[in-house]
């Protein structure tokens, strides 16, 4: 297996796709797409959430057949029976959420892909060619450790490893760097540059421009399931703002600038006016010596204490997996805290039930949105009551009082402009956008003293992302307390009035939100666990 | 309570204890690739009662075992068509095989109430195994069916955790999307083991009406096919584990059985609850170590069981 | 807020209200509710007359026979089987709402039969006005008693509840026998399994003369107006609505997850512990044994089938009483009853595979309208699959 097939020769074709269409019930994924990739190049897929960016991805790794259009590999065409087809021509997918199984080794996850030999297994061998393997591309990986008890970066390494393995000449990545620290997206990137060299092609999916320009030669821009161009990228002045444009279908205005992570600067403006000092001290919501028991390895928040004032948006940084849901949770109820306390307005919040801490003013808007925020299969009004079918708005002794409901719901469908098609059909039909906007409405709806939100635009488009934006601020200007849970620092760089970072559940440090080169490094060296020189209080 | 014979004792429980191994097995393959399927009672009947007709009809147990192999199997492929191809609550399709394996059973099992079966397995002594004192009549005096799942239990803990089927089979139950987009057939792989699975629960049944109670009579599996899938639960999807659930609730059966010879003076109606409250027991007995090791209720069953899986083309 | 204020926004919501678009009637509970179970009774009764044919039996004789007298000749009979079904029904439709499997309708069925007994026979003396209510309390006593344990242990422990509710049927079947076999038998009873008969005040009044359907008939109609009342206005049903739906969400909410499962086993349990006491005392006069054809697991064929709607239960019972009446014409016809329980089997598999294709249309039906004008998929079906 390790004698692989060779990677084609530099320049070559690897694939090329032609006219692929790819249609779902009332949706055109991928109109008549074109692209094409040469061995040997970083070629960089771009588009909003929603382009079809996965639908090509999904395409060329077997799982999704085009109804439309042609397939070729190494300028043979060819049809792609399946995944494990895809695989034995030579395709490798890393998908953003890592289709890795979490109670298996590394190496077992390996087997998964391999048809050879049929009945028993040499974890042993590919125990030892992965250690190999990783050495010679910078990807170093435990083989023989189970999948659930390593970081995420290594679950990366893992996943390109297996591909390569497999014998993938064509790797494609899908928003790799999405949850990677600073030092690990570096490493990853040397790693890719090193497999280009050697004549493998490489399809790297992402939205950060950022990134996109600093490690691609061409560009494929997606908008609305069509390739809308292909770039060359050549570095000149101007070319991000040309992606831009081509992303999003109409010259970018500063809101959207700052939404791609274009605006280097952060407005002035955003800055709350200062509290008076006695109000502070009691309107705020403070931690001290939280100790709450981790989801997985690394997840136990150790000894954390922060505070948030009113009118301050807070984000709280890092590698997903580092403690930040546990904490999140604990502050909302959800979660044990095994030491320390929680007040709001100087009133204890230890592990207070989530309805006393939801009482008491605190809203939370969960970052598994179908899973944990909202009852899929209900309909739009029962999610709009979920969290507060208990108040004396909506309830009368035992009762519900629906028309209250209703009336509420078209407040908020009105005033959050949320596009429905059917109230009464399962909220799990709700785009990513508009079930964001409802549990938004929902949760400010009872304007809290303290707001929660972890990861509030992941899987939105611009226009939804600025809107969610909007409307943080808006709550924070009216004196809410903002806690963000952000694992894309452009955004909390766009957002926040403080940065925590948070490493191994613990809170590294306290930064501000300014992008210089020397905050950057300091942020990055804090989410990679390494402390400062010099930390700031 | 003193005329209590240790040795029959036991020995009776791994004849007890064997009907429930072999379903108990069956289902732990089933459910590792993800499929929940709670009509094990129903199998279990169906399999015993097929086997039993075919064993009448031909005169050989070894024609009767075949077709309660099949009989097992075909009943899981109806419950493998609704839950696997067509998304049907898991749970719901289950009972609903409970309802038709009973029915059926009952239907077709009419004329053979109260018949002995034309050929079983007989006990069959082992060479030498079975001149040890203790072990030797516990273990090896004993008919084919407790042997042959002597031998299944390891090989299936050793297919299950050494080969590739297995590791595919592991990877199914653990997470579809993954095996999926491996290459393996999510949809396949649940159809083999839905049926291989039922294959082995309806050998189960007829290891009662062709093994250790050779004659045909309505419900004879009184719960057990239930008692089976607490003790998956139990042996938190180990072959071996399996074996001690299984032996155990076999002990608890023999030993009741013994009480009530011995003239216990309790009423036997209490002692033949015993084995489905240490069923109960056995389950707050796992449920409360995992408990114990993470901190809260949870479960050790493979992540995508009891789930429908569809590669979602978004629609 | 100033009253002016308060117009300005009340005339917004006026405004928004009129935005809102208009309830589109989901075929998913209309007709859905009523088509399926009907196809799918027919389809079984073909599945049925293919296995009396197969078998050598006059299939169309024997199937005409069971319709006639289950639902013309003796339709009585058959509302006297829907009165136990459609309470077991119930009970167990509110913990399915929770997505709670309780399986153990049967278990507390005789959980309710064992305490109303124990007060017939402890208290013969007491007029009707006085034992009847005391039997009602303790049959849904009983019941809830049978229902309690496999909800503590499922909300304490996670206790796999279909275990142990279908365990404690087991239990319940044996103590049922030890009394009958043992302390309560009738020392008049010629040595058979059964107890004394009930003095007549404690025997549930018959309503309609010359015909055996009693009080209980009453009892199952409050029981589903009350239900319906309890599931669909407060906000406890709403509570299990959502606990059914998604469990994790519910802790979100801020729902008392623990408690609410014991106390759904509870009332289910009573329900069905209702029925069981309406059955003693109703229709046998004494217990005996096998006082339940099964009562308790047709009533979870019959709450699927209904869709856990309270009202649509008393239909469905109705059905199944018919078909579980049906039990005696087959003896007469000479056909094992077994064929009863396989029926019952297949309209529930014809039920949940009709029900599961005719959804799958409305879904991508309702996908297709959603996604409409907008090239914005809805993202969260992929990551739901993740």
């Amino acid at each position: 297996m390790l004698s692989k097939s060779e990677a084609p020769a530099l320049g070559t074709t690897a694939v090329r796709l032609k006219n692929i269409t790819k249609r779902f019930p009332g949706i055109v994924a991928n109109d008549r797409v074109n692209f094409e990739v040469k061995a040997g190049e970083i070629h960089a897929l771009l588009g909003e959430n929603g382009a079809g960016k996965s639908t090509l991805l999904n395409i060329l790794a077997g799982l999704y057949r085009p109804e439309e259009g042609e397939i070729f590999l190494r300028e043979e065409k060819t049809t792609l029976r399946g995944p494990a087809d895809a695989i034995k021509k030579g395709v490798g997918v890393v998908y953003q959420h890592f289709k890795l199984v979490p109670n298996q080794t590394v190496a077992e996850n390996v087997a998964l892909g391999m048809r050879q030999p049929r009945f028993l297994l040499n974890l042993k061998k590919i125990e030892n060619d992965l250690t190999e393997l990783g050495q010679n591309y910078n990807l170093a990986v435990r083989p023989a450790t189970r999948v659930g008890t390593l970081s995420v970066g290594e679950q990366q390494r893992a996943e390109i490893l297996r591909a390569l393995y497999l014998g993938a000449t064509i790797l494609a990545l899908d928003e790799p760097t999405a949850n990677l620290t600073p030092k690990e997206t570096e490493g990853l990137f040397t790693a890719i540059r090193r497999l280009a060299e050697q004549g493998y092609a490489i399809i790297f999916v992402s939205h950060k421009l950022e990134e996109v320009v600093s490690l691609a030669s061409r560009a494929t821009i997606l908008r609305g399931g069509k390739a809308v161009a292909t770039l060359d990228l050549k570095g000149l002045p101007g070319e991000k703002e040309q992606i831009a444009r081509l992303m999003i279908g109409r010259e970018a205005d500063s809101q959207s600038e700052l939404e791609l992570g274009m605006l280097d600067e952060v407005p002035l403006e955003k800055k709350a006016a200062p509290i008076p000092e006695v109000v502070s001290a009691q309107l705020t919501l403070q931690v001290r010596g939280l100790h709450v028991k981790g989801e997985v390895l690394n997840s136990t928040v150790k000894d954390v204490s922060f505070e948030v004032h009113p009118g301050e948006m807070v984000g709280l940084v890092g590698v997903a997996g580092n403690g930040q849901r546990e904490l999140a949770e604990a502050l909302a109820g959800l979660r044990r805290a095994e030491r320390g306390d929680v007040t709001l307005n100087g009133a204890d919040l230890t592990n207070r039930s989530a309805r006393q801490v939801h009482r008491a003013g605190v809203a939370f808007v969960p970052e598994d949105r179908l899973g944990v925020g909202s009852a899929a299969g209900l309909n739009l009004e029962d999610n709009f009551l979920l969290r507060d079918y208990w108040r004396p708005e909506y309830s009368a002794g035992p009762f519900l009082r629906r028309k209250a409901v209703r009336e509420g719901l078209g407040a908020a469908i009105g005033q959050y402009s949320i596009a429905v098609g059917d109230a009464y059909a399962p909220a799990r039909l709700l785009s990513g956008g508009n079930l964001q906007k409802l549990l938004l409405a929902r949760e400010l709806n009872s304007q809290p003293k303290l707001l929660i939100v972890a990861n509030p635009t992941r899987g939105l488009d611009i226009n939804a992302s600025a809107y969610v934006h909007n409307k943080l601020r808006q709550a924070r200007d009216q004196g809410a307390a903002v806690l963000l849970i952000l694992e894309d620092l452009d955004e909390a760089f766009l957002l926040c009035d403080q940065l925590l970072v948070m490493y191994e559940g613990r809170i590294m440090g306290k930064l501000p939100p300014v992008r210089s080169a020397a905050n950057l490094e300091n942020i990055g060296l804090l989410m990679a666990g390494s402390s400062l020189a010099a930390t700031h209080s | 309570m003193a005329d209590i014979d240790v040795v029959k004792t036991l020995a009776s429980a791994v004849v007890a204890g064997t009907p429930v191994l072999y379903a108990t097995l069956g289902e732990i393959l089933t459910e590792r690739s993800g499929v929940l399927n709670l009509g094990l009672e129903g199998m279990m009947l169906v399999g015993g009662m097929a086997g039993f007709a075919a064993t009448a009809a031909t005169g050989n147990v070894f024609i009767g075992v075949a077709v309660s192999l099949i009989a097992g199997a075909a009943l899981a492929l109806v419950h493998a068509f609704f839950t696997v191809s067509i998304g049907v609550n898991q749970v719901v399709s289950g009972l609903s095989l409970t309802l038709v394996g009973t029915g059926i059973a009952s239907y077709f099992g009419k004329p053979l109430v109260g018949q002995a079966a034309k050929d079983s397995f007989q006990t069959l002594p082992i060479p030498l195994l079975s001149d040890i004192p203790v072990i030797g009549p516990i273990l090896f005096t004993q008919n084919l069916f407790v042997y042959f799942s002597f031998l299944l239990v390891p090989a299936l803990f050793y297919f299950i955790y050494r080969t590739r089927p297995g590791l595919n089979l592991r990877a199914v139950g653990e997470s579809p999307s993954t095996a999926d987009a491996q290459g393996i057939s999510v949809i396949g792989t649940r159809y083999l083991y839905t049926l291989l699975g039922g294959a082995l629960v309806g050998m189960g049944g007829a290891s009662i009406s062709l093994g250790s109670n050779p004659n045909w009579q309505e419900n004879i599996t009184a719960g057990r096919g239930w008692i089976a899938v607490g003790l998956v639960i139990f042996a938190l999807w180990n072959p071996w584990r399996a074996f001690v659930g299984a032996y155990l609730f076999g002990g608890m059966e023999a030993f009741q059985f013994s009480l009530q010879v011995a003239g216990v003076p309790i009423s036997s109606y209490f002692l033949r609850m015993l084995p489905y409250l240490l069923t109960i027991a056995a389950l707050v007995f796992t449920q409360w170590r995992l408990k114990d090791q993470t901190g809260r209720a949870s479960s050790a069953a493979p992540s995508g069981l009891g789930l429908f899986y569809l590669r979602r083309e978004r629609g | 807020m100033s009253l002016r204020q308060r117009a300005v926004k009340e005339l917004e919501i006026q405004k928004t209200l009129v935005a809102l678009p208009p309830r589109q009637i989901y075929p998913s509970t209309a007709a859905l509710a009523v088509a399926t179970p009907v196809l799918s009774v027919l389809v079984a009764l073909v599945i049925a007359a293919i296995i009396l044919f197969l078998s050598g039996k006059d299939a169309f004789f024997i199937l005409t026979e069971i319709v006639h007298t289950s639902f013309i000749q003796n339709f009585s009979e058959t509302v006297v089987k829907a009165i136990p079904l459609t309470l077991a029904a119930l009970g167990v439709s509110l913990a399915f709402r929770a997505r709670l499997w309780n399986i153990g309708a049967e278990g507390q069925f005789y959980g309710g039969v064992l305490v109303a007994t124990a007060l017939a026979l402890g208290f013969p003396g007491l007029p009707a006005p006085v034992i009847i209510p005391l039997m009602v309390a303790g049959g849904l006593l009983g019941g809830a008693i049978w229902g309690l344990l496999p909800g503590l242990l499922r909300a304490w422990l996670d206790v796999n509840e279909i275990i142990s509710s279908l365990m404690l049927n087991y239990v319940a079947l044996l103590l049922t026998d030890y009394f009958i076999f043992g302390p309560w038998r009738d020392p008049k009873g010629f040595n058979f399994p059964v107890t004394a008969t009930f003095s007549d005040a404690a025997r549930l009044p018959v309503l309609v003369t010359n015909t055996r359907i009693h009080l209980g008939l009453v009892f199952a109609i409050i029981a589903a107006a009350l239900v319906w009342l309890l599931v669909s206005r407060t906000k406890w049903g709403f509570e299990l609505k959502v606990m059914g739906d998604n469990l994790k969400a519910a802790r979100y909410a801020g729902i008392n997850i623990t408690r609410n499962i014991v106390i759904a086993f509870l009332l289910s349990g009573a329900l069905a512990g209702l029925a069981g006491m309406s059955e003693v005392t109703g229709i046998a006069g004494r217990l005996q044994q096998n006082l339940s054809p099964g009562y308790g697991y047709t009533a979870i064929i019959i709450a699927w089938l209904a869709r856990l709607n309270p009202w649509a239960i008393i239909l469905v019972a109705v059905l199944f009483g018919g078909l579980v009446s049906s039990g005696f014409t087959m003896q007469r016809v000479g056909v094992s009853s077994g064929l009863v329980t396989l029926l019952q089997g297949i309209v529930l598999f014809c039920v949940l595979g009709g029900e599961s294709l005719y959804r799958r249309l409305l879904y991508q039906a309702a996908l297709r309208r959603s996604n409409q004008g907008s090239n914005q998929g809805p993202d969260q079906l992929k990551d739901k699959e993740s």
